[in-house]
């Protein structure tokens, strides 16, 4: 038997045995499963309009603000650089996503608009609600950035909030899941310059009573503890509680639960509010993103 | 049913042609997704899921032929994404029934036959999702490389790269290679 002769049945023989595999198993019933579909379906635009409240919004933006900062200065940490590092993770995030009508829904229902304005960060600082947002600077794009051991060259920290509206959907919604666990829908994807780097991008997700932040930064680090303490260093910012468990490390920042995690070449941070999600919760919503 | 159906039915995207497109491909959407996590209650509700991310999104769809396909890819990256979360094992027990086995009549090349496509089925229930995932695109649906790498949002190369691995893994089942 040659070796295209094999090459041949093992074809055949795949294509046969997906085929019965597939017609042999028993499927429910459809008009049970349509009912459960059409209810769903029917239901969706209502659950939509939970939104969090528009302090808490501010609050996240400010946190993922701080989060960028201290991801962007740690350059000499950045080991690896893929052309498309989540390529895999992009594709099943990329099918998981909000239709139109529903992005505007929720972009609708909150007052925040942070298209046009920086934030401001006092570094060292606990993140106030009300203090991130100063007067429009659209064409701030540089992070200032007070190293170890130097004091501030200003006693804020300004940076250039650019929501990625422009982006084409397929582009935005790549990186994004459309919900993290079930309660919190995607709102919008921002874009925050960096000195001399890439913008890092953040999503909003909205929940029923707060919002959740989730990072992606394209690339790996060697160590997730040296990188997170090297954040706290370079940015005087009060992060404490590290913590490993299994391939997460965990840490509280700017008054909000921090977990980091890596996977596929793709360092990922999800920030929520303390006291409103712990450890395991905040696993449970990293967990389908790896 | 008709690609020229499918895409009339995707245009019109109301509960009527809902419904449509739901009978059509319900089975084997069903049938990927049990077909990854061995569980009918969790692989009902994985295809309760891709229907209704699918039609939320239909204008994604850049292909309206490929509606089948790309709804066989919503619902085996759900299914991963499942697994993955509930950390759950895949139970064999619930595997269906074996068919196509040779009986007392067969030749001797039909029996063998019969032997090598049961290997193969086995095989086929131990590839990762994303294996599987990769084969039936390609071997059920007859996609191309680049239609799956499309669907899947990767490049052709790791397409290739997964067939290729998933085909030594079938193929390691009946010692081809």
């Amino acid at each position: 038997m040659s070796e295209n002769d094999k090459h041949l049945i093992n074809d055949h023989l795949i294509r046969r045995a997906l085929q019965i595999e597939i017609e042999s198993v028993e499927p429910p019933a459809a008009d049970k499963m349509w009912h459960a579909i059409e209810t769903r379906l029917d239901r969706r635009p209502a659950e939509l309009k939970k939104t969090a409240p528009v302090w808490i919004r501010y609050a996240s933006l400010a946190a993922a603000a701080c989060l960028l900062l201290l991801v962007g200065g740690i350059g000499l940490f950045r080991v690896a650089q893929f052309a498309s590092p989540s390529a895999e993770f992009d594709a099943a995030a990329e099918l998981i996503v909000m239709d139109e009508e529903e992005r505007t829904a929720a972009l609708d229902s909150t007052e925040l608009e942070v298209s046009d304005e920086p934030l401001v960060a006092a570094p060292g600082s606990e993140i106030e609600p009300d203090a991130v947002i100063e007067e429009q600077k659209k064409d701030t794009e540089t992070v200032t950035v007070a190293g170890a051991g130097e004091e501030p060259a200003e006693d804020q920290t300004t940076i250039a909030a650019t929501p990625a509206t422009d982006l084409p959907d397929e582009t935005v919604m790549a990186l994004w899941p459309e919900t993290l666990g079930e309660n919190y829908l995607f709102s919008e994807e921002i874009l925050l310059p960096l000195v001399e780097d890439e913008p890092l991008k953040v999503a909003l997700y909205s929940g029923p009573e707060h919002d959740l932040l989730l990072v992606s930064y394209e690339a790996v680090v060697d160590n997730m503890s040296d990188f997170v303490e090297k954040i706290g260093i370079q940015m005087q910012f009060p992060i404490n509680d590290f913590q490993y468990k299994d391939n997460y490390l965990f840490f509280v920042a700017g008054g909000y639960n921090g977990l980091v995690f890596q996977h596929d070449g793709v360092t990922r941070a999800i920030m929520a509010p303390l006291r409103t999600i712990n450890k395991e919760q905040l696993i449970d919503l990293a967990a389908p993103l790896q | 049913m008709e690609p020229q159906q499918i895409v009339k039915l995707i245009e019109y995207n109301d509960n009527e042609s809902q419904r449509a497109l739901f009978e059509a491909y319900y089975r084997r959407t069903f049938a990927v997704a049990f077909n990854i996590l061995r569980k009918r209650e969790s692989a009902e509700d994985i295809t309760q899921d891709a229907f209704i991310k699918a039609f939320q999104n239909l204008h994604q769809l850049k292909d309206k032929t490929k509606f089948g396909a790309w709804l066989a890819v919503i619902a085996s990256n759900l299914a991963r994404n499942h697994l993955k979360r509930e950390k759950k094992v895949i139970y064999t027990a619930e595997l269906p029934e074996v068919q196509g086995q040779a009986d007392n009549n067969d030749t001797e090349a039909d029996a063998l036959h019969s032997l090598d496509l049961e290997r193969v089925r086995k095989a086929v229930r131990e590839l990762s999702p994303d294996h599987y995932q990769v084969i039936v695109l390609q071997f059920f649906d007859d996609l191309k490389i680049e239609e799956i790498a499309e669907l899947l949002k990767v490049s052709p190369g790791t397409v290739k790269s997964r067939l290729f691995r998933a085909r030594q893994k079938l193929a390691a089942a009946l010692e081809l290679e």
